[in-house]
Order: C-alpha cells, then sequence, then structure tokens
C-alpha cells in the first residue's frame, strides 16, 4: 500500500462546518486519509508507513476551488484572442495591464501588430469598451495597419469594429455591408445580426484545429491558474458537440492536468427545439464516455430566457426603461414539456434564468412537475439568477431549487442596467447572495467563463463586497459572508453538481484536492480576497505549482 | 440574388404545414427550406425532410453572445444549392423582423416576403399570455402579410370580432384566410416575370375562395411619375405585386416591380424576350378585400398618353 503523506500547513480551512479549521491533512494517493493536527493524526499513521512534508508550512490550503458553470469552448476561442482591456486580466503568460484612453489603446494595438511575424496573419483583440476608450472605428484601425485585418471586439460581446484589411479577408465587399441594416459601413461596425456576417469568416479560422486545440491549451493553463480542480461545462455542444467533445479529450484528458470537468450536455438542443424520449437515453449513454478526467452524469442543461449580457433577457414587471424587449430561448409549451421529460427520467435540471419573467417560467414549470410527480433532493438549478424578486427567492425555497449564481452581473452590468435598463432599485439586487442564504437555499457562484475571468477568488470577491466598476456599492444587503462567499467555490459548488461526497470539503474520505494559498481568505480583509496569490493546486494528490 | 421567404408565427399556427403544402405544390421551382423549430409535432420534421428542402435546426436569439450563431452557416449553406427561393420556417418564439434583417443583409439572398401564421384559434388568448404575449404582438407587426388559420374551427361571430381586433391592431396587412394549411405559391413566393409565370397557375378550389389576382396588360409604356404615385396609393389588400413595367422617358429598358406588403422595389433588368413592350403586372390579394377594378382602373390611368405608337411592334 502507498504510504501516507502528512501536510502539514499554516491553516487548513476544510469548508466542513463541524471540523472546521485543521493543521495537518493525511493523503494516501488520491484520497484524504485525515484532517486534523500531527496528534491527533496518530492512530493512522501509527498503522501505516507515512512521513511528513512540510512544504506547505507556511501556506494555507482550502478545498480545490470549483466553478461549476463555464465554458471552454467559448474559452478557446477568446483565449486566442490578444486582451486589451480597461481592467488588469492576469492570464497565465501574461500580465495584462489595463489599458485606458483611445490613445493608449491604440498604442497597444500598434504594439502588438507590430509584434507579429506573419504579415497577413489577422489580429484579433478584445477588450474594446468605447467607456474607457473612446471609438475605435474603421479609419482608426486603417492607422494603425492598412494591410493586416484587424478585428476589435467589444467587450461585452455586443459588436466589433474591423479595418477595411479585415473586411477583404472575410471576403466582403463595401456593398455587401452597405445594405445590411446592421453593419455601418462607414465605422466598420457589426452588429446583432450583422455579428452573423463577421463570425462567418471568424469561427472557422479560430475553429480551425490546431487553433481551436491551442485556445483549449490556454484554457486548461487559465483553470489551473485561477486555482480550480473542478469545473463544470455547463452546455457542452455550444458549436459542436462531438467536435468539443474530441478536443477536451485531447486537451484535457492527459495526465499533467489538475482538474476534472463535469460535462452538462443541452437538453435538447442550441435551438430549444422539441426532443423525445430517445434523447434521454442518448444522454445517459454519453456517461459510457466517461473518462478519469472528463464526466457526464444525469444533468442537462436548459434556456429559459436571452442572457443578460446579449440584453435579450425577459423581464417581469414594470420591464424595462427603453421599452425593450427580450426573447425565449425556447417556446415556454416546449420547455415545460422537455423539462417535463427529464425530471421524470430523474434528472438535474440547470436552467439559464437571467430575469424575472425567465424565472418565473422556470418556477412555474417546477411547480408543476413538483405538483405531477414529486421529488425530493432533485436539485433543479437557477443558473446566472440575473434579476429576480424576493418572492421568487422565496418561492425557489418553498419548491426545492437551488441557485447558481454570477456576480459578475453586478461588477459589469451593474452600473448599466442601473442607468440605462431597469433603474437603480433593481439592478443593484441583481445576482442575489444573502436572501438566498437567509431561505437556506444551497448557493454557489460561478464565472460563465468567458463572461468573467475564470478566478473563484474573483467571484467570491464580487459577491461578498458587490462593487461594480464605476466603484458603487450595489445593495450591501445582499453581500455574501466572507464564510458563505467561499462555501459557495467549494462545498456548495461541489453539491450543485452533485459530487460534494467527493469533493468540494477537505474531509477523510474524500478526493484530495486543494488549492494552495499565500494568505489566509479568512484573515485578510474581504476586499483583498481577489488579490489573495495562489500559489498552486493539488489534484488526486498530486502537487501542481503554477508555473511549475 | 435569391429570394427569401419568411414563415412566422406562433407554435400550432401551421407554418409547417404551409411549407410542406408548399414543397409538394407543382410550381416547378427548387426551393430550399430552413426550418428554425419543429415545433410540438416531430412528424413534421419526416415530413419536410422526404420533400427536396433541406432543413436545418436554428437557434433562436443568443445565449451569452453571439458567437455560436448556427444561422448565416446554415444559410450559407443553403444558398450553395443554388435554389430558385429560400424559405425560412421561423421558430414560434422567434421574431421574423428579426429574421428579416438575415433577408436585407445576408450575402445572395434578399428579403421577398414576411408571411406570419395565425392561429385563428389562440391567437387572441396568446397574445394575452403572461410569457409570450408580447412575442406573438410582435410577430403580427412583422408581417407582411397574416394568414389566418383554422378559421373553420370558430363561429362566424368570433371571426368577426377576430377580424376586428387585428384590423385595429395591426397596421401592415389585412389578415387572409387560408384552409387546410395552403396559400397560393405566388403569393409565398417571388415566382419570376415570364409570361408563363405571369398569370397565377392556382386554381385550387380554396385559393379560389380567398385569393384573386389581376393581371394588367397593356403594349403601352407608363408615365412613370402616375405610375409612381398610384404605387403609393395602392389600398393594403394588395398582398403582393410584380412584373415588368417600360417608362415613356426610357421606354428601352424594363424594370422588375416587385411589392409585397407595403415593400416595394422597382428595378432595371437587363434585356431579355419575355419582356412586354409596355406593362405586365400580376397582383394578388383576399378575394374579400382585394378591389380589382380599381387597381385596373389606377394601372390604366399610369398609361402615358400619347405614346402607344413610339413602342407598339
Ligand atoms: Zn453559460
Amino acid at each position: 500500500m502507498q504510504e501516507i503523506i502528512v501536510y502539514t500547513a499554516r491553516a487548513i480551512h476544510t469548508m466542513n462546518p463541524s471540523f472546521p479549521v485543521a493543521r495537518a491533512v493525511a493523503v494516501r494517493g488520491d484520497r484524504i486519509i485525515e484532517v486534523g493536527d500531527p496528534e491527533s493524526l496518530r492512530p493512522w499513521l501509527d498503522a501505516h508507513p507515512h512521513r511528513f512534508d512540510d512544504r506547505f508550512r507556511n501556506h494555507v490550503l482550502m478545498p480545490g476551488f470549483i466553478d461549476p458553470h463555464l465554458h471552454p469552448s467559448m474559452a478557446a476561442l477568446l483565449l486566442q484572442m490578444d486582451f486589451i482591456t480597461a481592467m488588469d486580466w492576469r492570464l497565465p503568460w501574461q500580465n495584462v495591464a489595463a489599458v485606458r484612453g483611445q490613445n493608449a489603446f491604440l498604442d497597444r494595438l500598434s504594439e502588438i501588430e507590430s509584434a507579429l511575424s506573419d504579415p497577413d496573419e489577422p489580429l484579433f483583440t478584445w477588450g474594446h469598451h468605447p467607456i474607457w476608450h473612446g471609438n475605435i472605428e474603421r479609419e482608426t484601425i486603417n492607422s494603425v495597419s492598412r494591410s493586416r485585418p484587424i478585428i476589435v471586439w467589444h467587450r461585452g460581446f455586443h459588436s466589433l469594429f474591423v479595418n477595411d484589411a479585415a473586411l477583404s479577408w472575410m471576403g466582403l465587399e463595401r456593398a455587401d455591408i452597405e445594405r445590411h441594416p446592421q453593419i455601418d459601413a462607414e465605422t466598420g461596425k457589426f452588429f446583432e445580426t450583422g455579428l452573423a456576417l463577421a463570425f462567418r469568416s471568424i469561427n472557422p479560422y479560430l475553429l480551425a484545429p490546431e487553433r481551436f486545440a491551442d485556445g483549449m491549451e490556454r484554457l486548461r493553463q487559465c483553470v489551473h491558474h485561477g486555482g480550480h480542480t473542478t469545473i463544470g461545462d455547463m452546455a457542452i455542444g455550444i458549436f459542436d458537440f462531438e467536435m468539443e467533445w474530441a478536443q477536451q479529450l485531447e486537451s484535457l484528458e492527459r495526465d499533467d492536468t489538475p482538474f476534472r470537468v463535469a460535462l452538462t450536455p443541452f437538453a435538447s438542443s442550441m435551438a430549444g427545439g422539441d426532443v423525445g424520449p430517445e434523447r434521454v437515453d442518448e444522454i445517459r449513454a454519453y456517461q459510457a464516455r466517461n473518462t478519469h478526467r472528463l464526466k457526464f452524469a444525469n444533468h442537462v442543461k436548459m434556456f429559459a430566457d436571452g442572457g443578460l449580457f446579449s440584453g435579450l433577457s425577459q423581464f417581469g414587471e414594470p420591464g424595462r426603461i427603453d421599452g425593450g424587449h427580450g426573447e425565449w430561448m425556447m417556446a415556454p409549451e416546449i420547455f415545460e414539456k422537455v423539462a417535463r421529460l427529464f425530471w421524470d427520467a430523474g434528472f438535474q435540471i440547470h436552467v439559464h434564468c437571467s430575469a424575472e419573467l425567465g424565472l418565473d417560467l422556470a418556477l412555474d414549470t417546477l411547480e408543476k412537475l413538483q405538483w405531477e410527480r414529486p421529488r425530493f433532493n432533485h436539485r433543479f438549478t437557477i443558473e446566472h439568477l440575473g434579476l429576480s424578486t424576493l418572492e421568487q427567492v422565496r418561492r425557489m425555497a418553498d419548491l426545492g431549487a437551488l441557485a447558481s449564481v454570477n456576480p459578475n452581473y453586478i461588477f459589469e452590468l451593474g452600473y448599466a442596467y442601473w442607468q440605462n435598463l431597469v433603474g437603480f432599485e433593481r439592478a443593484s439586487q441583481m445576482a442575489r447572495g444573502a436572501s438566498l442564504i437567509r431561505h437556506n437555499i444551497p448557493t454557489t457562484l460561478h464565472s460563465d467563463f468567458t463572461m468573467a475571468p475564470a478566478q473563484p477568488l474573483n467571484s467570491a470577491w464580487i459577491a461578498a463586497n458587490r462593487l461594480s466598476e464605476q466603484g458603487s456599492v450595489l445593495c450591501p444587503e445582499e453581500r455574501l459572508t466572507r464564510d458563505d462567499a467561499l462555501r459557495a467555490i467549494t462545498i456548495e459548488a461541489a453539491y450543485i453538481l452533485g459530487m460534494e461526497n467527493e469533493i468540494g470539503s477537505i474531509r477523510a474520505g474524500k478526493k484530495a484536492d486543494f488549492t494552495v494559498l499565500e494568505q489566509d481568505p479568512y484573515e485578510i480583509p474581504v476586499a483583498d480576497l481577489k488579490d489573495i496569490p495562489i500559489w498552486g493546486t493539488v489534484f488526486e494528490g498530486r502537487i501542481f505549482p503554477l508555473g511549475g | 440574388m435569391i429570394p427569401l421567404t419568411i414563415i412566422g408565427g406562433y407554435l400550432g399556427a401551421g407554418k409547417t404545414t404551409l411549407i410542406n403544402n408548399l414543397l409538394s405544390a407543382p410550381h416547378g421551382r427548387r426551393l430550399a427550406v430552413l426550418v428554425n423549430d419543429f415545433g410540438a409535432v416531430n412528424i413534421d420534421r419526416d415530413l419536410i425532410a422526404h420533400h427536396d428542402g433541406d432543413t436545418i435546426a436554428l437557434s433562436n436569439g443568443c445565449i451569452c453572445c453571439s458567437i455560436a450563431d448556427a444561422f448565416g452557416a446554415a444559410l450559407d449553406k443553403v444558398i450553395a444549392l443554388k435554389p430558385d427561393n429560400i424559405v425560412i420556417e421561423a421558430s414560434g418564439v422567434a421574431d421574423p423582423a428579426k429574421i428579416a434583417y438575415y433577408g436585407q443583409g445576408w450575402p445572395g439572398v434578399r428579403l421577398d416576403a414576411v408571411a406570419v401564421m395565425v392561429d385563428a384559434t389562440s391567437i387572441r388568448r396568446r397574445a394575452g399570455d403572461k410569457y409570450v404575449g408580447e412575442l406573438v404582438q410582435r410577430q403580427l407587426d412583422a408581417g407582411d402579410m397574416l394568414l389566418l388559420s383554422k378559421t373553420d374551427l370558430i363561429s362566424r361571430d368570433e371571426q368577426r370580432t377576430l377580424r376586428g381586433w387585428l384590423a385595429a391592431r395591426t397596421v401592415k396587412s389585412p389578415a387572409v384566410d387560408i384552409r387546410h394549411g395552403s396559400a397560393p405559391v405566388d403569393l409565398l413566393l417571388e415566382t419570376g416575370n415570364r409570361r408563363s409565370e405571369a398569370a397565377p397557375p392556382d386554381a385550387t378550389p380554396d385559393h379560389g375562395r380567398f385569393f384573386t389576382s389581376v393581371l394588367f396588360e397593356d403594349h403601352r409604356p407608363l408615365d412613370r411619375a402616375v405610375f409612381i404615385d398610384e404605387l403609393e396609393n395602392w389600398p393594403d389588400a394588395v398582398l403582393r405585386a410584380k412584373g415588368f413595367v417600360r417608362f415613356s422617358d426610357d421606354a428601352n429598358r424594363a424594370y422588375s416591380l416587385q411589392r409585397v406588403g407595403a415593400r416595394c422595389s422597382l428595378e432595371a433588368v437587363p434585356r431579355s424576350d419575355d419582356q412586354p413592350a409596355g406593362a405586365r403586372i400580376v397582383i394578388i390579394g383576399p378575394r374579400d378585400r382585394l378591389d380589382t377594378e380599381a387597381l385596373s382602373e389606377s394601372l390604366r390611368r399610369s398609361v402615358a398618353v400619347g405614346t402607344s405608337a413610339l413602342v407598339r411592334r
């Protein structure tokens, strides 16, 4: 039998409230044997060969972080682009320093441009935001390069600007874009349905096998650097199910990958169409593909309303300031029918809900299903929880729904929703926290990466502070406590993925997954949570330092 | 550019039946069909699949961002088939106006018509529904023409109330009855201006009962200003008008006229054998609403005075 290794640390936060803090954890192979202090571990150590390892004596151990909802395939696309952002971004291969002001943006763009050796290689940049960078339009980009295709993608993904060289790279004539009602030929701006015309050329380029593989490798590094040991791909098949599966198998199912992926497929498809019982069998059959790190289970993803970032959420009364309207991703009748199919088959259903009316649809459906065929421990999960009412929170509790919240809405969209869409009262209560805990609703946090950085400490930081990008505090009453915020990226996240018996806390019998921190998240000010340096991780008993 | 017809409307309004009838009608045109949603009835998928049309499932809206939008790729795929017309069956929860942007902007296609199917038995209830009421009303607003299905399932009184309700809230177009999910091909699709296609060949009893058409032919060119003025004042009962015209100020050149609902185009076209010496226009509309005599009179007024000798062959 393998020898037991005892790691001692400055502190071990187990996230097990009945045994919250420890100084030593005994690991054999990929499992935790016991947690405690060197003295309390004696019975195990006396009986089995062991050794002490004090490399973490100045570090703090947490259970391996879990982000239950992100999108590896989208990330693999985005991470191929050069970031020029108004905020600092820590990427494993680069610390992207904040760039503000139009001139600074263009200087940075020129710098990236001149560093490229192949004169024809298209340049993609992501992060442009008019508030911080002013207008970056066709002629402005032409001044950076007339010959290299340059595509400047908006921070919020809503629009992009291109130069003339990019137009010809896309095979578009001036006349093509002039007739399109959602492309501005003069400024080179593509928006809404106009974006599809740009992605017609961009997607095949970025999804080409070697580039996509490269992007997936970057995603792999990002996930490690965020301190994760488990992530959820909360909708595999955004572009192409088999292509994405094959790429994950190749890029992530590797001996040196320090995390596992819980894969959740679409209940029907991106198209949100109707499906029959054969779809249940099909999804069950995915489990036969499971490997050591990549795992399907009885989980499906469904969609109520459109996304908050795309402005297509379905709002409840009194609607939007501008009178605008959202979209349904699935017809309500079909939503109910498909949900029933998977409910009756015993699945855990994850529903993307952005605003109040979308949440109502999910909860009305859940109530109907509970009436028809009551289930305990169904773990019906509301994903995102953008805008909601307190009465809806109570109803979630009544019906046994769980919450997987994207707190980045507060940081990134809070101000814009306040000013332009719904006003302060509703915007400030986006992405709730404390009220969910008060109603005993299991609550986790996610990044929805690429929507927000894949950094659980950043998610916890937003949820515990509720600061907007502009610096206002939005609804301090909904702040999560430090402990709840940290539970949300560990044990609660494990619960929402149905993996709480294996991961999410440090206790005897669980996988030896740890995130190793340079500072104690229970000692530093809550305002500094996001800045805690991560030393590395331990995944199933194996040590993976960052950059190591 | 390939003309694109969008068939919209909420679930159960009869979009798929309409498209199946289109596919099987003997119009001799190659259609490509994009299906956005298979509705509640799975068998529709099989019916469509057995015809020549191509089917691709399309997603509504976007989840987080537009990068995974499959719509454009699907359009390119059918454009490559070089069909005569493309028909898109919009999802029951899609706003046809949004899909129309593709018709207006996607290379290789041109927006022809947006037909919105209306389920006479449920439209009023749906228009007040908490979840889809606003959407259903937007769908009505988006139609160049509204096709009313299942009117045989409601009483005459209910039909009258429904028509009143629709008339009060839609501005673009009158609602026309269709039965058994079938409407004239020439109404839904731009079918070209060749002489053989000028007269609606469609004489099925149902179509004859609900639709009528006017064929106007004159060997003389029209007066441009008068004609354009008349065109702008045609009643909204003109669901579609198409044909060739020549104008007295430029009689060597033929213009192709395409009008669907309120949208109209008049474009100079290259010379071909089947163009008339003067004007040849077909107008389609609902039998109970289209005043064929008034329209013929409007066209007669447009004929340029004293120009007959110029172009007589
Ligand atoms: Zn997501």
